[in-house]
């Protein structure tokens, strides 16, 4: 049974996933895609999620589900090249 | 008498192997080819997992949670590069996957926005081609008279 912080972090955490790939009308968007192109933000992304592995396994998977679509996105965008 | 030799660090196999998949994942668009190629293969991808799935059963949450994060952006950076080598350009959007560090600039929010962005409704995250070069129309008779 999850407890009521676990539960608001975790309808925190499904906001975010559902806003995550809206497209970057919002400058709030842009700045948080734009970060992923950081290695030390991915590294600390990624240590935050195993973190929370260690307290709920339920918000360490929904924490993997909008780390790897907010890596997927920038990825998404980027990988269209030009010649 | 102590079964853990002296030069081990005070840690567990399990999390130091944690802290590499962390690192790995992170950084998963710069491991040499050779890495992706093991974990991506249909047999190494099943073995990760199942390993993962064993970690989850021995409560070794975290580091199941780290091998499935590593697996899933060794598949993402690599369907990012091998989309940006095979497929043709569709478009001129876009910036290259792999370009040297401070030649893109970065648009910030403050910056005012060029007339053709505020028509069409553009949000660029950074601009690459800063530089355009022109030359005059040459021609095969230019320079020298026959």
């Amino acid at each position: 049974m999850l407890s009521l912080i676990e539960l608001s972090i975790g309808m925190v955490l499904v906001f975010i996933l559902l806003t995550i790939s809206l497209p970057m009308d919002v400058e709030y968007h842009n700045a948080v895609k734009r970060a992923a192109y950081n290695p030390a933000a991915r590294l600390a992304a990624c240590a935050a999620v195993v973190g929370l592995a260690l307290y709920s396994p339920v918000l360490a998977f929904l924490g993997l589900l909008v780390v790897f679509f907010w890596m997927s996105d920038i990825q998404l965008l980027t990988k269209r090249r030009v010649e | 008498m102590n079964p853990v030799p002296n030069w081990m660090p005070p840690l567990s196999f399990a999390t130091i192997l944690t802290g590499v998949c962390v690192v790995g994942a992170a950084q998963a668009d710069k491991l040499p080819s050779v890495i992706p190629q093991f974990f991506l293969h249909p047999v190494g991808f099943i073995l990760t997992g199942l390993i993962a799935i064993s970690c989850y059963e021995y409560n070794q949450l975290p580091l199941a949670v780290a091998l499935v994060l590593f697996l899933l952006s060794l598949w993402s950076a690599r369907h990012a590069s091998v989309s940006s080598v095979s497929s043709v350009p569709t478009s001129n959007e876009g910036f290259q996957t792999f370009v040297p560090s401070g030649t893109i600039d970065w648009v910030n929010n403050e910056k005012q926005k060029w007339f053709v962005e505020r028509v069409l409704k553009e949000t660029p995250l950074g601009i690459q081609d800063k530089q355009v070069n022109t030359y005059p129309v040459q021609t095969e008779s230019s320079g020298s008279f026959r």
